[in-house]
């Protein structure tokens, strides 16, 4: 027990002084330019003007994103990543001048116990033990402080970071959908299958050939296979809705690496995670399917907006097979109606145009 | 063209599906059994009521192009009351299949049922002297039915009130008149007034209507 809130409160230090950290710029340049902070005034004056830089400095989102992720790491708030982003921009504000002021004080307060245990002026006499039982009295009085108000400051996190009510509702009503359309399409495939079962039994009772009864359990076998397939491709997308770990369109050079592709893309850092990731795996499917049945090279544009859009443009040879008139493309389709979105596919004289777009 | 079954060729089948995977098991079950013989198939519901001339009964799909198999019933339920419509689903819990047996059809199966249950089905719809699975009935009628808190005053006499109760449990003339000690051609007449009073095309439907009523809870001892 002692030991958790040890490490609770150690984490809350860290979190605490990484505010204080980026904070460091301003006081550098205050004390080169302005004023410097040997009196009561220049400390102040410096605190005060800290306020306003801290909520400048929180309206970068690379702040908040090292914000979000301190708030989980260090704080333990789950859901940071899904905040509302008013919530998280109060919150950054406000821990980057709580930090700063907790290290400020930190580095005053350790300065008695330096010159304590140093050999310069000592704030205690006596005996070594006693002199060690009062370091170890103060270092435990910190902790439980520091521990105390990161409680407090988790407590006003989980307000600031409550999810956002609109995202969350959409996360659940696109697992809805996916739960209604698995359901429905998996329960038709069923249907035929049992439906075949019951028909190969009705061959075999009024003494069909082997050939007959074979030929019906072939179907029956086919069918099984299909929505073995179906369900692969339901799971699959399920997968992306959740997956943590999947891959998403940060790694989308990695994909076109080495390969005859022209990609144009915007800015995909803003993109949230399930979007991107779902984007990143119609793109892959697009490019196998592009590279199988495709020749010359292959164009790609991701563009972000209101909506995000995904092209994919190649040549094939209009004798062959039409690149995408399988199933990868229902599944792609699939992917995207799960976000809200579009998805086409058309080949006209011999150049093949995948599109997929959908609200952000 | 002539209605009602032909001698030799047994209750006549149109199948109505827009799955030909689905068209084909079920002809082939059907082809086997003593009969039952499979005179058209339909791929929506347009098609079903194009081919419907002379069937005795027609098993139908709910989901599927151009006219579905809710509206495709009430059609053939107003043009061609002869014919008895199934109604064929994948989940017994489909709101449709409610509103189906509201529409005029006189029972539903499972897609997935056994043979026997699928042949059972099509011979009590044609024979339609007594409810089909009245158990599975009952059961989406308290999905979906949303009966008023008092019954409806259909003006039906106490005896017409018991003998209604009885059919919803799914008994049948004979049993009904054993029941209430009289004779069957009484129930005959209690059966054909209620029918009346409830505006009632069947027994079915009759059935259906009293779920709707109020008359008959769900579950109820159906």
């Amino acid at each position: 027990m002692i030991f958790r809130w040890g490490v609770e409160a150690c984490r809350t230090m860290l979190y605490l002084v990484l505010g204080g950290a980026l904070l460091v710029p301003l006081v550098a340049a205050w004390l080169l330019l302005i004023w410097p902070i040997d009196s009561f005034d220049g400390m102040a004056a410096l605190w005060l003007v800290s306020i306003p830089f801290a909520f400048a400095l929180a309206l970068f989102p690379f702040v908040r994103n090292i914000e979000a992720l301190a708030a989980r790491e260090l704080l333990g708030i789950a859901g940071a990543d899904t905040a509302e982003s008013t919530g998280l921009y109060i919150l950054s504000g406000v821990h980057l001048v709580i930090g700063a002021t907790y290290s400020a004080t930190l580095l005053f307060a350790t300065m008695p116990l330096i010159y304590f245990l140093g050999a310069g002026e000592r704030l205690v006499t006596g005996p070594l033990p006693l002199r060690l039982a009062y370091a170890v009295l103060v270092a435990v009085l910190w902790l439980a402080g520091t521990w105390a108000l990161g409680r407090c400051i988790a407590a006003g996190a989980r307000r600031l970071l409550r999810p956002d009510r609109q995202r969350a509702l959409e996360a659940l009503r696109r697992r809805d959908a996916l739960a209604r359309d698995l359901h429905d399409s998996l329960g038709h495939s069923l249907s035929v299958i049992s439906v075949q079962a019951v028909a190969a039994q009705a061959r075999l009772h009024s003494g069909g050939t082997d050939h007959a009864v074979s030929g019906a359990l072939d179907e029956l076998a086919a069918s099984a296979r299909a929505a073995q397939d179906e369900l692969d491709q339901a799971l699959g997308i399920l997968q992306d809705l959740d997956a943590s770990d999947g891959r998403d369109l940060a790694s989308l050079g990695q994909l076109v690496d080495g390969l005859d592709v022209q990609l144009v893309a915007d800015d995909v850092r803003g993109i949230p995670a399930q979007q991107s990731r779902v984007a990143y795996r119609i793109l892959q499917e697009g490019l196998t399917n592009a590279l199988k049945h495709g020749s010359g090279g292959i164009a790609i544009r991701l563009a972000t907006g209101p909506e995000l859009l995904l092209r994919l443009v190649n040549d094939y040879d209009p004798g062959s097979r039409r690149p995408g008139s399988g199933s990868g493309v229902a599944t792609m389709a699939r992917r995207a109606g799960m976000l809200g979105g579009t998805l086409d596919s058309s080949g006209a004289e011999g150049v093949w145009t995948l599109e997929a777009r959908w609200p952000r | 063209m002539s209605s009602g079954p032909t001698p030799g060729t047994g209750i006549r089948v149109l199948l109505v599906d827009d799955d030909a995977a689905i068209r084909a098991g079920w002809r082939t079950v059907l082809d086997a059994a003593a009969g039952i013989t499979v005179v058209a198939e339909a791929a929506h519901g347009q098609e079903a009521i194009e081919r419907a001339a002379g069937i005795d009964v027609v098993l139908m799909d709910i989901r599927m192009p151009v006219l579905d198999g809710l509206e495709a019933t009430r059609v053939l339920t107003r043009t061609r009351p002869a014919v008895r419509t199934i109604v064929v689903t994948t989940f017994e819990s489909d709101a449709a299949v409610w509103s189906a047996m509201r529409a005029g059809a006189a029972g539903f199966v499972l897609k997935r049922s056994p043979a026997a249950e699928l042949l059972e089905a099509i011979r009590i719809a044609h024979a339609s002297d007594s409810l089909l699975f009245p158990a599975a009935l009952g059961r989406i009628a308290a999905q979906h039915s949303r009966p008023p808190a008092i019954a409806h005053a259909a003006g039906l006499t106490p005896r017409e009130d018991e003998v209604l109760r009885r059919l919803a449990r799914g008994r049948s003339n004979a049993e009904i008149a054993g029941d209430l000690g009289v004779g069957a051609e009484t129930v005959k007449t209690h059966v054909g007034n209620l029918l009346d009073k409830l505006g009632a095309r069947d027994r079915t439907h009759a059935v259906v209507l009293a779920y709707e009523l109020g008359y008959v809870f769900p579950g109820a001892g159906a």
